[in-house]
């Protein structure tokens, strides 16, 4: 069958991962993948998208991309999107895809924590965390290197404690002087660990989730999801039981292609680019605009050596310059 | 004496159009920018709310350009304005500047402000006559300038071609600060409105509209807010605000008992909340929004400085207001580290949101 090969991509290109998700017509997911950013979106993105190609059945069609994360616009630009949309739509329309009847989401990603709050697939009201990243993946990351064990049993090691220690988390300079400190009076590596999530925990929920009305069912998203022990104090915490769903870690780039596919309908020629951008050479070039008291800080996107699009000026300017040459106007 | 005060809204040109007229000569500090406001953070104190660090660097610029004389408002209350002129006046003169200040507070204001004000028509020669003139011409100028604004705000979403309306907008401004009597007043305002009129626009488009409250110096002010009207406008929503310049002054004088919108009825709104008013916007961002859903706004979005004590009060308030009166409210607190990413992001989330409630709604 045709129809079936019809399919929608979504791509998620945050601080610290980027992921890409291909769902089916039907809303299944058909592949995903994660790898990390390492600071570089452009190639992130053609090594996502180069593994997921080695994956996909041969006659399979892409009707539709969404794009999502900081990096949306960016990515927009390179692959040839037709949504793009902030993460914050896009987590919400992948939990209410999942779990229809969702009341609250929790996500924790790299170098962000937000709460959405949804009733009867609406969101209502949502929060993020504004001047302090305390208590995101980073973070975690971070410590769990400085105490020499792998992120990924980070979780395990919280849950073996017996009882944690109390860490301020407030600040995270702070939290791991406050860590160090209690690594030299003699604590165990357990109890200052799930005592770190427990600190990290209360800071998300006194800032992030401050005044918002938390009910059940709750759905737990982002990387730091498939850390236990953050997953274990948030229960403890708020008192009900958490949800971990299955694609918690690429639930933003499943959210984007659902977006892609409500925004196609199945009828609408997509503006994918194509697979072929993964050999493509890409670059951006950036500039400071003096022409006002603004100085907006203007990027414009290089493909081919051909300037693409621009964007980042407040005025509107430098997108008109686009086809006539870009930035380099004389 | 050359005056400068701190940008304010179209305070400039009401106080550049009654100066031309009869004096005294005003040096306005230079449009605020960034620099402006490294200039500022360097000489605050670190944890001070953001409209301290853009004033000082306000007035910095201002005595490098010349100036001699600052006049500076004050308030008594709660409110962190009342302490900034004596702090103000003390780190000025620690970095060596020589300067008269001239503090206007609503206790003084007749002994102090107009008392000088009267002394100094009398020194220039200028009849009381002509003072009245002066004072109304640029009351008039402000009154355009916040109508070619209001008018950007209905545009913007309607534009085809995104930065025209603003483009717009700034040359009106241009044309109505060097208009120089009423006849050519007239001419600039029929200029705005041919002006307004040749913008490409969409009418089939039914923009989202959004109140924006809180704060006043964050509110009216395009470079404290991060432009957010602007980019409301070009998400497509159609914006107002609670605070204007001329609003301030008839509040001030008691002028605008004719108002629906007006702050007095704002803050009688927000009684049922908090009974007492605790000076400040506070009590006017609570009751703004319970005002504006009954003219079908959709959405509000409260600013406040990071670490504004009377907001802080007020954005906790704000969540039952929300929930009571059905109206979605998305709070910023803006201080000089915000990212223009978090402030995009969160738009365009709060964007989405509203208009998904609209079809829902439009559904049932």
């Amino acid at each position: 069958m045709i129809d079936q090969m019809e399919s929608y991509l979504g791509i998620d290109v945050g601080s610290v991962s980027t992921n890409l998700a291909i769902l089916n017509h039907g809303g299944e997911v058909i592949c995903h993948q994660y790898l990390l950013t390492h600071g570089q979106p452009i190639q992130a993105i053609q090594q996502g998208l180069r593994d997921i190609q080695s994956t996909l059945p041969k006659d399979l069609e892409i009707r539709g991309v969404g794009t999502t994360g900081s990096a949306r616009q960016l990515t927009g630009i390179l692959v040839g999107a037709d949504v793009v949309k902030n993460e914050i739509t896009a987590q919400a329309m992948a939990a209410v895809h999942f779990y229809p009847d969702v009341r609250t989401v929790l996500e924790i990603g790299g170098q962000d924590s937000k709460i959405i709050i949804i009733r009867d697939g609406l969101v209502i009201d949502f929060g993020m965390n504004t001047v302090c990243a305390a208590g995101t993946g980073s973070f975690l990351d971070q410590q769990a290197l400085r105490l020499g064990i792998p992120i990924e049993d980070f979780g395990e090691y919280a849950l073996q404690s017996k009882s944690a220690v109390r860490i301020a988390g407030r600040c995270t300079v702070f939290a791991e002087s406050d860590m160090v400190h209690k690594q030299q009076t003699g604590c165990h590596l357990e109890d200052i660990i799930a005592g770190l999530c427990e600190a990290l925990v209360r800071n998300y929920l006194n800032n992030v989730a401050k005044g918002k009305d938390i009910q059940k069912p709750i759905l737990f998203q982002g990387g730091v999801a498939a850390n236990l022990g953050i997953k274990q104090a948030l229960e403890k915490e708020l008192g009900m039981e958490i949800l971990v769903p299955k694609f918690y870690h690429v639930m933003g780039a499943i959210g984007s292609a659902l977006l892609a596919k409500e925004k196609m309908d199945g009828t609408r020629k997509s503006q994918f680019k194509g697979f072929r951008i993964v050999d493509m050479s890409c670059g951006t070039r950036n500039l400071f605009c003096e022409d006002c008291e603004n100085t907006c800080e203007v990027i414009e996107f290089i493909m081919e050596d051909r300037p693409i699009s621009c964007w980042g000026d407040r005025c509107g300017k430098w997108e008109a310059e686009i086809s006539k040459g870009g930035l380099s106007r004389p | 004496m050359r005056l400068t005060v701190p940008h304010l809204g179209h305070m400039d040109i009401f106080l550049n159009a009654m100066a031309k007229r009869i004096g005294p000569e005003f040096i306005f500090p230079p449009k605020t920018s960034p620099r402006t406001l490294l200039l500022g953070m360097k000489h605050s104190p670190e944890s001070t709310c953001l409209p301290f660090k853009f004033i000082l660097g306000n007035f910095i610029e201002a005595l490098e350009r010349g100036a001699d004389t600052i006049a500076m408002m004050s308030e008594h209350g709660p409110c962190r304005l009342g302490m900034y002129d004596v702090v103000m006046q003390q780190i000025l003169k620690d970095l060596g500047f020589k300067f008269d200040w001239i503090t206007m507070d609503n206790t003084r204001i007749w002994s102090d402000y107009l008392l000088r004000f009267d002394r100094e028509r009398r020194k220039r020669g200028v009849s009381f006559w002509e003072s009245i003139q002066a004072i109304r011409f640029g009351c008039r100028k402000v009154r355009l300038c916040e109508f070619v604004e209001r008018m950007t705000h209905q545009m913007r979403p309607l534009e085809v071609k995104r930065g025209e309306a603003t483009r717009v907008q700034n040359d009106c401004f241009k044309f109505i600060d060097e208009a120089s009597d009423f006849k050519e007043m007239r001419w600039a305002r029929q200029q705005c409105l041919e002006r307004f009129k040749q913008i490409e626009k969409d009418d089939s488009r039914n923009p989202l509209r959004v109140l924006i409250t809180g704060e006043g110096y964050m509110v009216i002010n395009p470079h404290a807010n991060q432009d957010i009207e602007q980019r409301l406008g070009e998400m497509g929503v159609e914006v107002t605000r609670t605070m204007w310049f001329t609003s301030q002054i008839s509040f001030a004088l008691h002028l605008d008992f004719l108002n629906p919108r007006s702050k007095r009825k704002a803050i009688k709104a927000s009684k049922p909340y908090l009974s007492h008013n605790i000076g400040g916007e506070c009590n006017a961002s609570i009751g703004y929004p319970i005002l504006f859903k009954k003219d079908g706004y959709e959405g509000v979005i409260q600013l406040l400085p990071f670490g504004c004590m009377l907001e802080a009060v007020a954005k906790n308030i704000l969540v039952r207001v929300s929930q009571e009166h059905d109206i979605p409210v998305l709070t910023f607190s803006l201080n000089e580290n915000l990212s223009e990413t978090m402030i995009t992001t969160r738009l365009s989330a709060f964007v989405d949101l509203l208009q998904k409630r609209r079809e829902r709604k439009r559904k049932e």
